[in-house]
């Protein structure tokens, strides 16, 4: 870790989204799961009767206003404000002196902050409090097993494990915590992906001291006061074969003991759970931007920020669902299409969807006009988790109701259970979701506007609350090589900024030597030397982490390899019996049988390679490496030589499984030929300027044509010709 | 890539094996070429140098140096380019974190296999060849006993010669990065091996040296010493001991005295032959002798197999766009 001056990256808005949790411990306290995001800093501190910070501790050691957690290109950073007793961060003391600079700290998942006395020899065990700060995965959540001395934990992918996390890369019994009499051992099982044991690399069994924490590939483990907490991925395909656990009051579970504690985990258990008590939704808190912030009294309980996220607080075992109202039947309108992957533009309100045929745009922060039409046809609403919701009035009555002329409402008292009503925004209606300042008039019967999503236009399909996960966000500042030819480095990129999600198809393009090949060995982590700047991976550092997380990267190469003599069965079939090793001989069947099917390929499986048409030697190739079931994918030129329809063919196959509900994948490829660009989710243009690779373009391929002001793809390349000295078509500055 | 946990040693060998059993059957033209190699040197050696094979030396020596070309030959032409024309799927599985060794490993174990069945067809020779024309077949071995045994000793020089020149072919393949330098380069190979072979010329000095670097020496060495060529009479080479001078036609010059030796008649017809002076050099007929050379050529083999396997730590440095 290093004391971090000035994460101020210069560059736009943070770029890098990220979210992590807070583990928080207090003594005599249940264990809160604290979720945050990043957007704006968060203040960290004893909750009062006049102060509601971020992320409350209830300890009388903290502080009120004790420190502040801020994310700044995905870094997350710890800043002391001055508390009286400091923080330790891994042991080691964090205090801010007046009239110094405020003792700043990087965070990284596992690290461990403890609030306590200034003297760790003689602790305060009343209210010390513990908190353990880890980096989230986006569709997943935390775990908690407590270890008892006579169970021998196992740790694998298949169901007759303790813990059982279905993932590819993850070896049938992977690893194990015992108990030997004196201490908890963990012991790797022969992995193939390997146990990482504080960092590096298992090697034999190690006694788990208190704050180890543990890394299966992506999956995070840390052993503390005689629990395991685990982060595991919750999509159909990953999730646990075991039926989920059932949560008690008190967060105990009468299935093996392994409990459920933040987000998705909590919401799929309670949605098991036959009985739950029912809480009120917790209504968010709303965060008025400053542009959008009218004239008010406003409660300054948080500084305003731009980007305004709702904060959930969720308790044990019992996670507030967000409130949702009844949805109704969607309308067969056109999507409206995705927002641009943020980059050069400042993020100070979700970007305002651009659509075919889009009706008035909805003015922020006004009031609706009097008497409007019914933009949306009364529809039968569904009524989701209405268990978790409080009485409401009949929100399909409202909805059929032509929508009524809403008073500007002056400031209100506040409304015990909600926000401070904003004066100029429509009266908060009980029951209904709470208004988020910086979004059009929140429409009774749609669901609440989630911060970092479209802004939902009235007369479409209500959109649907899609979290956006970044699978691969990068901070590339400058990429340098040796120079072979003289002196000092050549500069081979420079200032590329993205974000890549997870699931989606995306195409990286570029003019001549822009760096194509550079970048997507960056990203993929097998060439990394030279890089200045950052690359996460689900938040966890890809670059520093490349040997632990290579069993999530798969790399397909231009050239095709195979062995033309096999059939296309026996090929697939041998790399099957090399990355998926660890699988029985049904299992490895199904895998390759399915793949095969997927690619279309299924009445060739018998045939020789050398029998196949061009296109299918390809698809055989890229077979090869997709048997390994990796989570995001690299390819460079896979229809090189092909003709269009083989093309076409080629990336149709790509996108469904990009876009496969149950496993999505995602898939870079390098392309030259945009005739089919189309068919990609995202779009990442690199290109050449004073000799040095930089980013043109990265959005959807639809934003690409606005950007570039172009009706065809094949303008980019001539667009960027043409801009010369960069004034046009160039991010991240000259 | 980053290098990680990948699958044992030992299973990859098992898949590399299965794999390059299956690719080998399917190649049928291979398998002919490789069979029907052996099937040739053995028609010309029966056709056309065994008519006094194990009679003379001069009618012996021939076919030795014919049977030992066609092994090295069929040896080199089995792997000159097995590892070249797989080239990028090593690449590609090393980059994944494979081992080089169950590569080397598999084709080193099936290749001594069709060595072996290579070997038999050319040791058929020997026997087919003594037949055909009615002559004794060899009456013992000098390791093993009686006809069968010397045929035995002379299936293992040829399957050791045949194999090491096999290996030898591997090691090629593993250098080279293109299946065209590896046709160019074997007939050069060949040459080399024919001419230091110490059959054609006699080597001395630094030729002598060269010479025992060369499969080809060994190979004629062991073989040469099973089939007799050191005891072996050589056609042209008469003992004049028992040569005798007809007197009539001695005739002396009354004048000068002097004998005119153009008009002499010598009798040879109850000479006989004698051996190579240097055949015992080189064909020196004693177990001791042929253990040695086995010893070489297994000495040769272990170096080829440890050449191989280092030879393709080249492949990581091949550029991966290209795979070359």
């Amino acid at each position: 870790m290093e004391a971090v001056n000035n994460m101020n990256s210069g560059f736009g808005q943070d770029i890098i989204y990220s979210t992590a949790s807070l583990l928080i411990l207090a003594a005599d306290k249940p264990l809160s799961i604290k979720q945050v995001q990043s957007g704006r800093p968060l203040l960290l501190g004893r909750p009062t009767k006049d102060s509601h910070p971020d992320v409350e501790i209830e300890s009388k050691i903290c502080g009120r206003r004790h420190a502040q957690l801020s994310c700044v290109n995905g870094q997350w950073v710890y800043t002391d404000l001055g508390s009286i007793n400091g923080t330790y961060i891994n042991g080691v003391l964090y205090k801010s002196e007046a009239g110094q600079a405020p003792a700043q700290v990087t965070l990284n998942s596992g690290d461990v902050i403890r609030i306590d006395t200034t003297d760790l020899a003689h602790p305060d065990v009343d209210n010390g409090v513990w908190i353990l700060f880890t980096i989230d995965q986006k569709r997943g959540g935390w775990f908690q097993k407590e270890l008892k001395f006579n169970e021998e934990v196992t740790i694998g992918r298949v169901s007759d494990n303790v813990i059982s996390l279905n993932s590819a890369f993850i070896t049938r019994h992977h690893a194990k915590v015992a108990w030997n009499g004196k201490e908890y051992i963990l012991q790797d099982l022969g992995s193939r992906a390997g146990t990482w044991y504080n960092g590096t690399e298992l090697t034999g069994p190690v006694a788990l001291k208190n704050r180890d924490t543990f890394c299966i590939c992506d999956r995070t483990f840390v052993f503390l006061n005689n629990k395991l907490f685990f982060s595991n991925y919750e999509s159909a395909a990953s999730a646990p074969a075991a039926p989920a656990p059932v949560i008690g009051a008190q967060g105990q579970t009468d299935f093996d003991g392994t409990v459920a504690i933040t987000g998705h985990a909590v919401q799929a258990a309670q949605a098991a759970q036959a009985a739950v008590q029912p809480t009120p939704a917790a209504a968010p808190v709303v965060q008025p931007t400053p542009a959008a912030a009218p004239v008010a009294q406003l409660q300054a309980a948080v500084q305003p920020t731009p980007a305004a996220a709702p904060v959930v607080q969720p308790q044990v075992a019992v996670q507030p669902t967000p409130a949702v109202v009844p949805v109704p039947t969607v309308v067969p309108t056109p999507q409206p299409t995705p927002v641009a992957i943020p980059n050069a533009q400042p993020a100070v309100a979700p970007a305002v969807v651009q659509t075919a045929q889009p009706t008035t745009p909805v003015a922020l922060h006004t009031a609706p006009t009097p008497n409007p039409q019914p933009l949306r046809p009364a529809a039968q609403p569904q009524a989701v988790q209405a268990q978790n919701t409080p009485a409401q009035p009949n929100p399909q009555a409202v909805a059929q109701q032509p929508r009524q002329a809403v008073p500007v409402q002056q400031a209100q008292p506040q409304q015990a259970g909600y926000p401070v009503q904003q004066a100029g925004y429509p009266v908060q209606q009980a029951g209904y979701p709470v208004q988020q300042a910086g979004y059009p008039v929140q429409q009774a019967g749609y669901p609440v506007q989630q911060a970092g999503y479209p802004v939902q236009q009235a007369g479409y399909p209500v959109q649907q609350a899609q979290q956006r996960n970044y699978l691969i966000q990068a901070d590339i500042q400058s990429k340098k090589v040796k120079n072979t030819h003289g002196p000092g480095d050549v500069e081979l990129l420079k200032n590329i900024r993205l974000n890549i999600e997870e699931g989606s198809l995306i195409a990286l393009l570029g003019t001549a030597g822009a760096g194509k090949t550079t970048l997507m060995d960056i990203l993929n982590a097998s060439h990394p030397e030279g890089v200045t700047g950052r690359v996460t991976m689900d938040g966890q550092d890809l670059i520093a982490n490349a040997k632990r997380l290579k069993d999530t990267i798969g790399i397909v190469t231009q050239d095709t390899v195979f062995y033309p003599a096999l059939t296309v069965l026996e090929q697939i079939n041998q790399s099957a019996e090399f990355y998926l090793y660890d699988y029985t001989r049904k299992e490895r069947k199904e895998k390759v049988e399915a793949l095969i099917n997927k690619f279309g390929m299924t009445p060739k499986m018998k045939s020789q390679i050398s029998n196949c048409s061009g296109g299918e030697k390809r698809r055989v190739h890229i077979m090869m490496t997709m048997i390994s079931d990796r989570r995001v994918f690299f390819m460079d030129e896979p229809d090189a030589g092909l003709d269009p329809g083989n093309k076409k063919n080629m990336f149709s196959i790509l996108q469904n499984m990009a876009h496969d509900k149950d496993d999505p994948k995602t898939i870079l490829v390098i392309i030259h030929d945009v005739s089919e660009l189309d068919m990609f989710d995202q779009v990442i243009m690199l290109r050449k300027f004073n000799n040095v690779g930089r980013l043109s373009f990265a959005g959807s391929p639809q934003e690409a044509k606005a950007y570039y002001g172009i009706d065809e793809y094949q303008q980019m390349y001539e667009k960027i010709n043409q801009d010369v000295d960069g004034s046009k078509y160039l991010m991240g500055g000259i | 890539m980053a290098e990680g946990r990948v699958i044992s040693v030992g299973k990859q060998f098992q898949i590399q094996m299965n794999t390059y059993l299956k690719l080998l059957f399917r190649d049928k033209k291979g398998i002919i070429v490789s069979l029907m190699f052996p099937i040739l040197a053995d028609i010309v050696i029966v056709w056309i140098t065994g008519k006094n094979m194990f009679v003379d030396y001069e009618g012996t020596q021939p076919s030795v140096f014919v049977i030992v070309s066609a092994a090295i030959w069929a040896g080199l032409f089995n792997t000159a380019q097995t590892m070249v024309s797989i080239r990028k799927n090593i690449k590609r599985d090393i980059d994944s974190g494979l081992s080089l060794g169950p590569y080397v490993a598999s084709r080193a174990i099936v290749q001594f296999f069709l060595c072996a069945l290579q070997a038999i067809l050319m040791t058929a020779a020997f026997p087919i060849a003594a037949t055909v024309y009615g002559n004794d077949m060899l009456q013992y071995g000098l390791i093993f006993d009686g006809s069968a045994g010397a045929v035995v000793e002379i299936f293992i020089s040829m399957l050791l010669l045949t194999y090491a020149a096999d290996l030898m072919g591997l090691v090629l393949s593993s250098f080279i990065k293109k299946a065209e330098t590896g046709s160019t380069l074997t007939p050069y190979i060949l040459i080399a091996q024919l001419i230091f072979s110490g059959s054609l010329f006699e080597m001395e000095g630094v030729g002598k040296v060269v010479s025992w670097l060369m499969l080809s020496r060994w190979g004629n060495e062991s073989i040469g010493a099973i089939c007799g060529l050191e005891t072996l009479e050589s056609r042209f080479m008469i003992d004049m001991a028992q040569a005798t001078i007809e007197p009539d036609s001695i005739s002396i010059d009354p004048m000068t005295m002097a004998i005119d030796t153009s008009k002499v008649v010598i009798d040879t017809s109850e000479c006989g032959h004698l051996a190579r002076e240097n055949a015992a050099d080189m064909y020196a007929g004693s177990a001791g002798h042929l253990l040695l050379t086995w010893g070489i050529l297994i000495v040769f083999i272990i170096v080829f197999i440890i050449a191989s396997r280092l030879a393709l730590n080249g492949v990581k440095k091949d550029d991966r766009s290209s795979g070359v």
